[in-house]
C-alpha cells in the first residue's frame, strides 16, 4: 500500500514536471506532403473522420502507449475529453467497420521510426524529444 | 297536471347535465389532445437523447451502419412512424421510403468533439394514429368520468329538489285545491318547512285565506241585506196604494206598479193597442193641460200637485186622480218625471156632494140662503167693481100656507120643488136663484142701465110659470101666485140688507094692491 501511494505520487510528479516543461508537436515525415493542420483537421484524422488525404493517399495515425501521460494530455487538450470518453467512442464504433481507432504504439517501438518508413504516418509527442527526422505539423500548448 | 313540477325541474336539469357534459367534454378533449401531444413530445424527446450520442457519431463520421442503428431502434418505439439522420456531407439514412414528413421534430446534431459544429440533423415523425388513439382513449375515460359524476349530481339534485320543493308544494297545492273559498279551513305546513320559505307561503297563504274568508263573509252580509232593501222597496212600490210612475223626458211612461195599472187599468188597456211607451197626457180628459203641468214640473224642477180627470172611459165613469209630479235625475243624467197618482173619484163626489148639499136647500136643490147671501155679496162686489146695475127680485108665493094646510105638507113640498124648477128654467144662467126660507125665494139679475122694462119682462115671465097647475097628488092639482118685489143697485141701496128690505117693502106694497086681484083671478078661475 505505501508503495503504491510512492508509485502514484511519483507519476503526477513526473507528469506534472512534463506538462510544465513542454508542448506537445504534431509530426509527420519530413517529406510528407501535409506541411500544416489545423486543431479541426488533427481531431478529424484522430477521430476517425478523416481517412484519406485530398489526393487519396491513406492517413495513418499513431496513438501513444495507454494510459501515458502524454495520451491523457493530447486528448484532453484537442477535444477537452478524458481519455476513458475516447475509449468509450471507439468502443461504440467496434462493430460498424466505417472507421478504426488510430493504432497504438508500443513501448519498444519508436515513433520517429515508424515516421521515418511510412510517408503517410503521423503521430504526436513531447517537443522536448523533437529532432530533425520529423517536421512539426501543429503544435499544442500545454498551459497548466 | 301534465307539466308536473318534477318532471320538468328533471327535464332541465338532465338537458342542464348533458350540455354541460358535452361543453366540459369538449373542452376536455382538446385539453387531453394538448396534455397528451406534450407528453408525447416530451417522450420523444427523451427517446431521442437514447440515441443522441449515436447518431451524433453517426453523422460525424458519416456512418451509415451507425446511423441506421439509430435509426431502426428510433422506429422500434411504436409512437414513432419513421426517422431520417441526415449528415452534413450529404449522407441520408431513413427508416422507411418515406421521406417526407408533416409532422416531424427535428433534432439537431454537434460533432462529438466540436460541439460548436452542426454536423447532421435527426428528423422523427410522431405516430399520429397512435397520439389519436391515445388523446381519445384518454378523453373518452375523463369524459367518462365527468358525464358518471354529473349524472350523479343530477340525480341528487333532483331528489333533493323532490323531497324538499317537489314534495311540499304538491301537498300545498293539493290541499287549496281542496279548500273552497269561504269555508273555515286553513292549509297544514308540510313537516319541517316551517321556518323557511315554504311555511312563509302557507303562512301568506292562509292568511290570503282568512281575508278572503272575511271579505266573503262581509259580502254576504251586504247582499243579504242589499236583498232585503230590494224586497222591502220592490213591496213598497208593488204594494202601494198609490199609483207610481216614472215619465221619461219625452212624458212617456217608462215604469209603472200595479197600483197604477189598476187605477189607470182601463185607460192604459184602450191605449196599449200597438204602443211601446204610452203617452202620459193621452190618458187624461184634456191631455194638453196635463202636457203643459208637466213641461212646467221639468221646467221649474219643482214638485207640482193636482187633481186631473182620466180620460174617457169606455163604461163612461168619469174617474178623478190626484196626481203629484217630481223631477228625477236617470243615472245617464236625463231628466225624468217621477209621479204618485192617488184615485179621488170617491173623494172628489163626495166632497162636491157635501159642497152642494152645504150650498143648496136640500128641498129644492137651489142655493139655500147662506150661500145665496154669499154669491149675492160676490155679485155686489163685481157690480160696484165694473159700475154694473144688479136687480134683486124679492118673491114670496101667496097664501102657500093655505096649500100646506089644505093638501098637506107632501103637496107644500112638491109645489116649492115644482115652482124651482120653473123659475131655474126662466132665469139666466148667469143669475142667481136663491131659497131665502119657506116659500121666499131671491132672483138676482144683472142689468143694463136702470131699465124697468127689462125687469118687468122677467117678472111677467116668472108670473106667467107661476100660474100654470101644479099637479100635487092623483088628480089633484094647484095653482098659485106670488108676488114679487124689486129692489135696484145701486139706486135702491149699496148693501144685501138694505135691498132685501126695499125689496119686502115693494113686495108688500104689491101684495096688497093684489089681494085684490088676486082674489079676482081665483074667481075668475073656478068660473071657467
Amino acid at each position: 500500500m505505501r508503495y503504491l501511494i510512492v508509485v502514484i505520487l511519483q507519476i503526477l510528479l513526473i507528469s506534472a514536471q512534463a506538462q510544465a516543461q513542454a508542448d506537445i508537436v504534431v509530426v509527420v515525415n519530413p517529406n510528407s506532403k501535409l506541411t500544416e493542420l489545423t486543431q479541426q483537421q488533427i481531431i478529424d484524422i484522430y477521430m476517425g473522420r478523416t481517412q484519406t488525404l485530398a489526393d487519396g493517399s491513406k492517413l495513418v495515425p499513431y496513438d501513444q502507449p495507454m494510459d501515458s501521460a502524454i495520451r491523457v494530455a493530447f486528448y484532453q487538450s484537442l477535444t477537452g475529453k478524458s481519455l476513458a470518453s475516447i475509449n468509450a467512442y471507439w468502443a461504440r464504433l467496434l462493430f460498424t467497420g466505417r472507421a478504426s481507432p488510430p493504432r497504438q504504439l508500443s513501448d519498444n517501438m519508436r515513433l520517429v521510426d515508424i515516421l521515418e518508413k511510412d510517408l503517410n504516418a503521423i503521430g504526436y509527442m513531447d517537443s522536448i524529444d523533437l529532432n530533425d527526422r520529423v517536421s512539426v505539423v501543429f503544435k499544442i500548448t500545454i498551459d497548466e | 297536471m301534465n307539466n308536473k313540477l318534477h318532471l320538468r325541474v328533471s327535464r332541465i336539469v338532465t338537458l342542464g347535465a348533458i350540455i354541460f357534459a358535452l361543453i366540459a367534454s369538449a373542452i376536455s378533449y382538446s385539453h387531453t389532445q394538448s396534455v397528451e401531444q406534450a407528453a408525447m413530445k416530451k417522450a420523444l424527446e427523451q427517446l431521442f437523447s437514447t440515441v443522441q450520442r449515436s447518431a451524433e457519431i453517426a453523422a460525424y463520421l458519416e456512418s451509415r451502419d451507425l446511423a441506421w442503428e439509430v435509426v431502426e431502434s428510433l422506429s422500434r418505439n411504436d409512437i414513432i412512424s419513421g426517422s431520417i439522420l441526415t449528415s452534413k456531407g450529404g449522407m441520408t439514412v431513413a427508416s422507411d421510403e418515406q421521406s417526407d414528413y408533416d409532422e416531424v421534430f427535428r433534432f439537431p446534431l454537434y460533432g462529438p468533439f466540436t460541439p460548436t459544429e452542426q454536423v447532421g440533423e435527426v428528423r422523427i415523425q410522431l405516430n399520429e394514429s397512435l397520439l389519436n388513439t391515445r388523446v381519445q382513449k384518454s378523453a373518452f375515460e375523463q369524459m367518462l368520468i365527468l358525464v358518471i359524476q354529473i349524472l350523479v349530481i343530477a340525480i341528487l339534485i333532483l331528489i333533493m329538489v323532490l323531497r324538499v320543493l317537489t314534495y311540499p308544494i304538491q301537498s300545498i297545492a293539493a290541499n287549496l285545491h281542496r279548500i273552497v273559498p269561504g269555508d273555515d279551513n286553513n292549509l297544514d305546513c308540510p313537516k319541517g318547512h316551517r321556518n323557511n320559505e315554504i311555511g312563509n307561503l302557507v303562512d301568506d297563504i292562509n292568511k290570503l285565506l282568512e281575508a278572503t274568508r272575511a271579505t266573503i263573509k262581509q259580502e254576504q252580509y251586504l247582499r243579504n241585506r242589499v236583498e232585503s232593501l230590494e224586497k222591502h222597496f220592490r213591496l213598497i212600490f208593488e204594494q202601494a196604494s198609490a199609483g207610481i210612475f216614472l215619465l221619461n223626458g219625452s212624458f212617456r211612461l217608462n215604469s209603472v206598479n200595479q197600483a197604477f195599472k189598476d187605477i189607470a187599468g182601463i185607460a192604459l188597456e184602450e191605449r196599449r193597442s200597438g204602443k211601446q211607451n204610452i203617452y202620459f197626457p193621452d190618458l187624461f180628459y184634456e191631455p194638453a193641460v196635463v202636457r203643459n203641468i208637466l213641461q212646467e214640473v221639468l221646467a221649474a224642477g219643482k214638485q207640482t200637485a193636482c187633481d186631473l180627470r182620466l180620460g174617457n172611459l169606455i163604461n163612461g165613469e168619469e174617474r178623478w186622480v190626484h196626481c203629484l209630479f217630481s223631477t228625477a235625475r236617470s243615472d245617464s243624467g236625463n231628466n225624468l218625471i217621477e209621479g204618485l197618482i192617488v184615485d179621488v173619484t170617491e173623494r172628489t163626489f163626495q166632497m162636491e156632494r157635501i159642497l152642494f148639499e152645504a150650498q143648496h136647500d136640500a128641498l129644492t136643490q137651489l142655493f139655500n140662503r147662506r150661500a145665496g147671501e154669499q154669491l149675492l155679496n160676490i155679485m155686489l162686489a163685481n157690480a160696484r167693481n165694473n159700475q154694473g146695475q144688479l136687480a134683486v127680485l124679492l118673491i114670496d108665493l101667496d097664501d102657500f100656507k093655505l096649500i100646506n094646510d089644505t093638501h098637506g105638507h107632501e103637496a107644500g113640498d112638491k109645489v116649492l120643488v115644482e115652482i124651482a124648477r120653473r123659475m131655474q128654467l126662466t132665469v139666466r144662467k148667469e143669475d142667481i136663484l136663491v131659497r131665502m126660507g119657506g116659500d121666499e125665494f131671491i132672483i138676482t139679475l144683472l142689468i143694463k142701465d136702470g131699465n124697468r122694462d127689462e125687469i118687468d119682462q122677467v117678472v111677467n115671465k116668472l108670473q106667467k110659470q107661476f100660474t100654470a097647475e101644479i099637479e100635487v097628488g092623483s088628480d089633484r092639482s094647484v095653482t098659485i101666485g106670488a108676488s114679487i118685489g124689486v129692489a135696484l143697485f145701486p139706486q135702491d141701496g149699496g148693501d144685501i140688507e138694505t135691498l132685501i128690505a126695499h125689496a119686502d117693502i115693494d113686495m108688500y106694497q104689491i101684495k096688497k094692491n093684489r089681494k085684490t086681484a088676486y082674489s079676482y083671478l081665483l074667481s075668475t078661475q073656478s068660473t071657467e
